[in-house]
This record gives structure tokens, sequence and C-alpha cells, in this order.
């Protein structure tokens, strides 16, 4: 009667293996030059997700932070693109990763030569 | 009653055992930083009472806020599986929002949900530099550049201060530097008075030696008065 369901069933287990980087490259769209990023959602669930960029210049510094928020199905692909306006011309470097809502890391980081 | 406590008592273990606990700790290499510098964070991940690491392919995620909260630097980085640890470097400054204060560093980890997360502070302080062309011309750098070089652990509220302390320090050398103005003045008054002093008294001297000599030559008359007597010419000698 008093008996509690066992909650040992693990609602989700995120790994930095649960989003794969299909493509990173740096685009131009609307006139606005960027860098686009695909990722896919290998775990077997659906996950609401951040996807975020930042930008380190050649000393190391992180003069940029842009982030991307999207809901990714079981396999599903979705392509965020980022908008490097108002960055100073320059040579950086571009990583990107996802993280969950509750800013959970579920990819490795994953870099990027950028020429503005 | 004692049915029902009997019963929680058999529950417990397993909803404890139902998923384990982790916490998460992070620390930064120093206590306060400067513009350039490279921040070394590092920490851990393990279940509670234990120093095992979590597993395989988990990270954390990490953020630096400034002292108003705006984010200036993230990052993710991955975590041993084995041992729980993890690292991570970034370089301060770089963009206007590195203002001086407290900065707050988060590492979130959460590969069973709900997440977990461990927080430490580190101060900011502005560059040598910049502080250096923020303080007066006048001679002072040596009490500025002691002061941005030897960041201490204290906050940064404490180090505006401490380096506002510096420079009223440095203005009030600057304002005995002025006092000791007068006194220069006043040993250059002094040289000027002893180059002021009269010239050698040739006159008192010419009176003097012009009185000795009728002196002398008075007493010379007095002791041979014949040979200075006037002699008759030589047609009245007979």
């Amino acid at each position: 009667m008093f008996l509690a369901p066992q909650s040992n069933a693990v609602t989700a287990t995120y790994s930095t293996t649960g989003f794969v980087a299909l493509g990173v490259a740096e685009t131009t769209q609307l006139g606005a030059k960027g860098v686009a990023v695909t990722y896919n959602n290998t775990m077997p669930m659906t996950v609401s997700a951040f996807v975020y960029i930042y930008l380190t210049n050649s000393a190391g510094q992180t003069i940029y932070i842009q982030l991307s928020r999207n809901s990714y199905s079981t396999g599903q692909n979705i392509t965020s693109f980022f908008g490097l306006v108002g960055v100073t011309p320059g040579t950086y470097t571009a990583s990107l990763f996802a993280t969950t809502n509750s800013l959970v890391p579920v990819s490795p980081v994953t870099t990027i030569k950028v020429v503005l | 009653m004692a049915t029902i406590i009997a019963l929680s008592l058999l529950l417990l273990p397993m909803s404890v055992s139902a998923q384990l606990s982790y916490h998460v700790y992070v620390i930064t290499d120093k206590s306060s930083y400067y513009s350039g510098q490279t921040i070394g964070i590092s920490g851990g991940v393990h279940p509670l009472g234990s120093t095992a690491g979590p597993g395989p392919d988990t990270a954390v995620f990490l953020r630096i806020s400034n002292p108003n909260g705006t984010l200036v630097a993230i990052g993710d980085a991955p975590v041993n599986a084995t041992t729980g640890a993890f690292m991570y470097s970034v370089v301060a400054g770089g963009t206007s929002s590195w203002v001086p204060g407290t900065y707050t560093v988060n590492a979130t980890w959460g590969a069973y949900p709900p997440a977990v997360y461990g927080t430490t502070t580190f101060a900011f302080t502005v560059s040598v530099t910049s502080t250096t062309t923020s303080t007066t011309t006048s001679a002072t750098t040596t009490a500025t550049t002691s002061v941005t070089t030897t960041p201490t652990s204290s906050t940064t509220s404490y180090h505006s201060s401490s380096a506002s302390t510096s420079n009223s320090s440095a203005s009030s050398t600057t304002s005995s530097s002025t006092i000791s103005v007068p006194t220069t003045v006043s040993s250059s008054s002094t040289t000027s008075t002893t180059s002021s002093v009269p010239e050698f008294p040739y006159a008192t001297f010419a009176v003097i030696g012009l009185t000795a000599v009728i002196v002398g030559f008075y007493f010379l008359l007095r002791k041979h008065p014949r040979q200075f007597s006037p002699r008759p010419p030589a047609c009245f000698v007979s």
C-alpha cells in the first residue's frame, strides 16, 4: 500500500556525445558574415538546447559571445547561424558547443578560424 | 503508526540508492588578475563521499560573470572519466565588460539531472599601463606600479581604494616637495647674503697706513732733528 515507485528511472543521461556537429563553416547570410553550425541530436529524447559561440582574439581574450536556442527532437539536424555583426575586422578563433537548458554540456567544443 | 515508520525506513535506502548525488567544486590558480593574464580554472566532479570520476563523456559548462552579472567568458571543459578533474583557461580582458571588481566563476555539470554546480570568485584589476596613464604626470610612477603589479587577495573594491590611497599619498609627496621649495629659496638667499658682504676696506686701510707713516715720520724728526732741519743757502755760508 505504501510502496512508492522506485525512482531509479533516470529521465535523461546527458553526455558530450549527445550532440554531434555535422558541419561548421564561415558563411555570409543577408550580407552579414558569420558562422553556421549544424548539430544532430543523437539522444533518444527531445532536447531543448543552447548552441553557444564565442570568439577569441590572438591574445586569447574572449571578445564576443552569442547563443541560439532550439528544440532538437531525436535524430534531428538544426543549423544555427551566428552573424558576427559589430565585431572589429580581424582574425579570430570561433568556438562552438551545445548545452541543455539547464546548462549541461552535450557536445564537445568545435573550433574554426574566422577572418572578418 | 509504527508500521508506517518501519516501512518508511525500509523504503529510504531504496530511494537514496536510486540516483547518485554529485558535487562540483571549482577553483582559480590565483585570487587576483589584471588584464592580459591567463586565468587558470580547475576543479572536480565527484559522487558525494567519493573521489572517483563521473564516467565517460561528460563536461562542465563554465561561465565567468563580471561584478554586474554580465557574462564575459564561457567555456566547455571535458571532465576526466576516472578522476573527475577538469581544467580550463581564459585570458582576462578584451572587452569593456572587464571592469574592476569581483568576478564569479560558475561550473555546471549534470550528466544526471538535475544539474549541479560550483562557484568561486576572483578579483580583477586594470592593467599597469592603463593605471599609469590615468595617474598624474608627477613623479609617482613607482608608487603606482607597486600597487598594480602586486595584486592582493582582497577584492577589487579594496584594491581600488588602496590604489586611490596610493595616489593620495603620491600627491602628498608632491606637495611635500613643493614645501621644500621655500627651503631652497632661503638657502639661495643665504648665499646672496654671503655674496653681499662689503668689499675689502681699502680706504680704512689707507687712512690707517697714512696715519702710521705720519706718526713714524714725526717720531723720526724728534729723534734726529738736525738731519731734517733746513740748511741755509750756500751764499750765506761763510
